[in-house]
């Protein structure tokens, strides 16, 4: 069927774009959003052949990665609009670079081939061919200062310049990279570790470090740093430049910016909670904003006062930490330009300013000069708590609500945002990752307060991993090959299946198919082992610890095939001095000492764990492998999911005779949410393989995160949900029990406590409600079930 | 680090090397020890009832200085063995040893402390091999006897005698873990880095500097407890940020201090140790 819709597709590039447009709609696994981001980039393309690059990849974006979906098509339409021969290259390449990449490095590396297309389009094709190979080895950011760097050629002009640009971006080459490794950026990737680090010492919390394109600030979870940082001419300056946000941010963990409480201090405090009729006991400095009219023009206040507090307390509590706040200043770009048709903007920033910089800006209006002092010595009076900048930030709220242009647009309703911006500051940053857009250029002057700002990235991240979700739901299982899998396949396997009304058994009910997956890029496992090296090396000591040596020697036998020099003498000085205790124990004997395990791994790979569930249990995964590699027993990793029970997809990642190696490392970062669980099928199955492996003990570990659901497919049968599903699942949990195998279920539903003691009645399992500790546990929860 | 060079070499050796037999060391002068809750009325109380005691808790918390105290002040020979993983049960009893021709029987530390009614402390006991943690049972009941098997003797502890040992949970694996049969036979005192005014305290006494630079280097040291299992096997220990302060006040800057006494021993993780020294640079300028 795939082969089929390429071909399709290719013919289609003869054909005009309105019957191009039409076939599209023909094609109903497609989402009518999807067809119109399709559409839309299919007919940028002037040139057919890119047009038909586009389809041809668009299935296999859709599905490997389908949040990415809406970004591959709006930058290939970016591309398509400066030259098609770059797009099709764009099209051609990029399937492959989000195997390797962030969905908003893809954003970067594609809009910078954009940019290089502007100027040539040939160029831009290098570009595109040749980044590809280098992001198999080099990190993206990486790699897009090296295509910088090539775009630096170009701007030269004149036609050399386009030549000499062609040649560096063909070379591709570690010698062309290598020209640009020498400048001072610092990138996030390299220092994310550090800085979470860094910001957890600072914090004693938790602290999860997140890229975003340009902007930085935090959401009270986790703090977004820009990718790159180059204010200045020195790697190490632009590390400490990353180290002064990290404190920033993180200093709004450890100093309370999100656990307002104005119940719980003075008088005052209190009076404004009556006020502002918060509700007693109200925690949390979102609902305090919520009580104002505008919530947003309060979340602007409080950010920009409770950033000047968080300065002031770590300038106090760390007397080393000047210099790395004087960088960030030094890094910001003041705004000259004062809006004078919007005075309440005009006052928050200058207030800002004057509070960033400890000095009224230049230039500003006496009228508004004078409203700037006086909001200052509002915020003068505040103390160090936060509740001391909520009682601020209503002075200034009741100083600016009278003044035109304190009617700030709501970007998205109801203030999801929290993240956006730092602490509200709204000045430019030199030198972060990227220079600029034209838009942005143009509307920078008069959007920095109040319109679209430069986080708009961090933004559509957000709504990007809303809109996932959805795209998950509406991505119909097997949708995407669809006939290729609904033909009854003869190397499917049959089950039976629990129906618990009926009482009996559904026979051959289930249709499981085996799924060797393609092996992706190691680039996730490598990355994950990375970050989690300190577990790992942990894990690994552990479990070798447990490692029976192969022939362990056995000191101090009655036989064996050595002298124990040691006992020998021992029991030579004994009889000397006449009491014997040695009995002839004096022989050293090489023992054979065997582990005979053989785990199977079963993760649920259903639609339900999206997103970061399913990227936590790929790293436990990882951390697992090393985990058994160093103990050195049997294991297999197998994923499951599908959809009715016809179609039951069963997911090789890891067979028991393969080895741990790329191909494996890159099947687990491929694996990705799919649709419904069948549980009991799967189990069955994999318990089937159990069987075959000839160990002592044969376990299987089960990881699901939550209840079995599947759909229905023909009328009348019955639904696989509820209680069916949980019985179903009971029953082939307690048949593996009869067949020698040893289930251990593992969840991470946290509402999982009703029926999981159902389903789980005849096998132990463990709940696990905070699913980042899985990486932890799970080592720990193997090494309990085998010793 | 040419002038530090210079004020380093004038200082005055004050100790000279002095030895003693193993069962005959008293603690002559007496060691600083602060005390944080009531450990030394509980040490002294079991010590009056012939209990064992176990100190547990991590790396540089102040276990051993304890003990050099409590050995101080009961007045008592002190016995200390470093247990380790080749440490067999005849290290600990004795041993014949052939002396031209002639065998002759050797005591081992635990039997010559038994002997001589003193502490005998034997540092993570968890290290030591299985056997060792047996033969050590009947001497921490109601019996107190230890059993020379190779001589065919039981020798009963003296009321003076102690038996203490340390145990550190912290990076102990599961593997090496106390067996309950052992550990309640003690009577477990739990050392933790004390709280921060009583650590600065101690800080500024141990190496001279003064109370607030003893306090920011407490401050360093919580931060860098913030990152235990966070890669961490341990904290940042008070005899880590003693060390540090003492090189502080031999005229090195903070910073390269912290590096050297705290940074650069805890860990092998270069990002760990980028982090930590970023810590450094954030509370000393």
């Amino acid at each position: 069927m795939l082969e089929d819709y390429k071909k399709r597709m290719r013919k289609l590039t003869d054909l005009k774009p309105e019957i191009l447009g039409e076939a599209i709609s023909e094609l109903s696994r497609f989402s009518d959003e999807q067809r119109n981001a399709l559409l839309h980039a299919a007919m940028a393309l002037a040139n057919r052949s890119a047009a038909s690059q586009l389809l041809v990849s668009s299935l296999d974006v859709l599905r490997n990665h389908p949040d990415a979906f809406y970004v591959w098509c709006d930058v290939g339409r970016k591309v398509a609009s400066a030259s098609a021969v770059a797009a099709e290259e764009y099209f051609r390449r990029s399937p492959e670079v989000l195997n390797e990449v962030r969905k908003e490095e893809l954003e970067s590396w594609a809009r910078l081939g954009a940019r290089i297309a502007e100027k040539s389009a040939e160029a831009a094709a290098e570009y595109f061919r040749s980044s590809c190979k280098l992001l198999r080895t080099l990190p993206p950011s990486d790699v897009i200062r090296w295509g910088n760097e090539g775009y630096g050629i170009l701007e030269d002009g004149g036609l050399a310049s386009e030549k000499a640009a062609i040649e560096y971006f063909a070379l591709g080459t570690r010698k062309s990279f290598e020209r640009s490794r020498a400048e001072p950026t610092a990138l996030l990737e390299e220092n994310a570790r550090v800085l979470k680090l860094y910001g957890e010492a600072i914090s004693g919390k938790d602290v999860d470090i997140q890229p975003s394109g340009e902007s930085f600030g935090t959401d009270g979870r986790s703090i977004y740093l820009p990718v790159s940082l180059n204010a200045y001419g020195e790697r190490e300056k632009n590390f400490k430049l990353y180290r002064a946000l990290t404190a920033r941010l993180a200093g709004r963990f450890a100093y309370g910016s999100f656990d307002l409480d104005l119940g719980k201090v003075g008088l005052e405090a209190r009076e404004l909670a009556v006020r502002r009729k918060l509700p007693p006991g109200t925690r949390g400095t979102e609902a305090f904003f919520r009580t104002y009219p505008n919530p947003l023009l309060a979340k602007k206040i409080f950010d920009i006062l409770d950033d000047a507090r968080i300065e002031r307390i770590l300038r106090r509590e760390y007397a080393g930490i000047g210099d790395d706040m004087d960088l960030f200043k030094n890094a910001l770009v003041a705004v000259r330009k004062f809006e004078v048709t919007k005075p309440a903007q005009a006052i928050l920033q200058a207030l800002q300013e004057s509070l960033l910089f400890g000095a009224m800006p230049e230039g500003i209006p006496p009228r508004i000069e004078e409203e700037v002092k006086r909001c200052l010595l509002a915020c003068n009076a505040a103390g160090d708590r936060v509740e001391d900048t909520a009682l601020a930030t209503d002075r200034i709220y009741r100083i600016l609500e009278g003044i035109p242009g304190s009617e700030f647009e709501f970007e998205v309703p109801n203030l999801p945002n929290w993240g956006q911006g730092f602490a509200g500051l709204n000045l430019g940053m030199k030198g972060s990752a990227w220079r600029p857009s034209r838009e942005g250029i143009e509307s920078m002057g008069t959007a920095r307060l109040g319109g679209k700002r430069p986080t708009a990235i961090l933004r559509k991240l957000l709504m990007g991993a809303a809109r996932r979700v959805q795209t998950v739901k509406s991505l119909r299982p097997g949708s995407l090959e669809p006939t290729e899998l609904r033909k009854e396949r003869e190397d499917a396997f049959r089950y039976d299946e629990w129906d618990c009304d009926m009482g009996d058994y559904r026979r051959r009910w289930c249709s499981v198919r085996e799924v060797k997956v393609r092996p992706g890029s190691a680039r996730f496992a490598e990355r994950a082992l990375r970050e989690h090296s300190a577990l790992v090396a942990g894990v690994r000591r552990e479990f070798q610890m447990f490692k029976p040596e192969r022939l362990r020697k056995e000191k101090r036998q009655s036989d064996g095939e050595e002298v124990d020099i040691d006992a020998a003498i021992e029991s030579l000085l004994e009889a000397k001095v006449g009491n014997p205790t040695m009995e002839g124990r004096v022989y050293t004997r090489r023992n054979k000492v065997q582990r005979d395990v053989s785990a199977a791994f079963l993760v649920d790979m259903s639609g339900s764990t999206a997103g970061w569930v399913m990227d936590t249990e790929k790293r436990a995964l990882l951390i697992m492998c090393e985990a058994l590699e160093a103990i050195g027993d049997g294991y297999a990793i197998y994923g499951f999911s599908g959809a009715t029970r016809d179609h039951i997809e069963f997911h090789i990642i890891k067979e028991f005779d393969e080895e741990y190696g790329q191909t494996v490392k890159g099947r687990i970062g491929r694996m990705a949410s799919l649709s419904q669980n069948r549980d009991g099928a799967a189990i069955r199955h994999a318990t089937l393989k159990l069987e075959q492996s000839e160990s002592k003990t044969k376990l299987l570990v089960v990881i699901s995160d939550g209840r079995p659901l599947d759909m229905v497919p023909r009328p009348g049968e019955p639904l696989y949900q509820g209680n069916y599903s949980v019985q179903d699942t009971r029953m082939a949990l307690k048949e593996a029990k009869a067949k020698g195998v040893r289930p251990f279920c593992i969840t991470v539903d946290k509402k999982a406590a009703d029926y999981i003691s159902t389903m789980y009645a005849e096998v132990n399992y463990a709940i696990i409600d905070d699913v980042s500790k899985l990486p932890e546990k799970m080592p720990a929860i193997y090494r309990r079930l085998t010793t | 680090m040419l002038a530090v060079h210079r004020e380093l070499r004038a200082v005055e050796y004050r100790k000279e090397a002095a030895s003693w037999k193993m069962e005959e060391y008293f603690v002559r002068e007496e060691p600083y020890y602060r005390e944080v809750g009531n450990e030394v009325g509980i040490f002294e109380a079991a010590h009056a009832n012939g209990l064992p005691v176990m100190l547990k808790g991590p790396t540089g918390s102040g276990k051993t200085r304890f003990v050099q105290y409590m050995a101080w002040r009961l007045k008592l020979p002190l016995v200390t063995v470093a247990c380790h993983e080749d440490l067999t049960s005849s290290d600990l009893i004795g041993r014949y040893l052939l002396e031209g021709g002639e065998t002759r029987w050797s005591d081992g530390p635990l039997t010559r402390a038994v002997k001589a009614g003193g502490i005998c402390y034997l540092d993570e006991i968890v290290e030591a091999r299985k056997d060792t943690t047996v033969v050590i049972h009947p001497l921490t009941d109601h019996r107190r006897l230890l059993p020379v098997e190779k001589r065919g003797e039981v020798i009963e502890a003296p009321d003076r005698f102690i038996l203490v040992i340390s145990y550190n949970p912290g990076y102990q694996s599961i593997l090496k873990n106390l067996k309950q049969s052992t550990r309640q036979r003690f009577v477990c005192l739990e050392f933790d880095y004390p709280p921060r005014e009583v650590e600065a305290e101690i800080v500024a006494h141990e190496s001279g500097v003064r109370k607030d630079l003893a306090e920011e280097l407490v401050k360093l040291g919580e931060k860098v407890r913030n990152l235990k299992a966070k890669g961490l096997e341990e904290g940042a220990s008070t005899r880590a940020l003693i060390y540090a302060a003492k090189l502080i006040k031999s005229g090195i800057t903070p910073r390269s201090a912290c590096q050297a006494a705290i940074s650069n021993p805890i860990t092998d993780d270069v990002e760990m140790g980028r982090a930590i020294q970023s810590v450094v640079e954030a509370v000393f300028p």
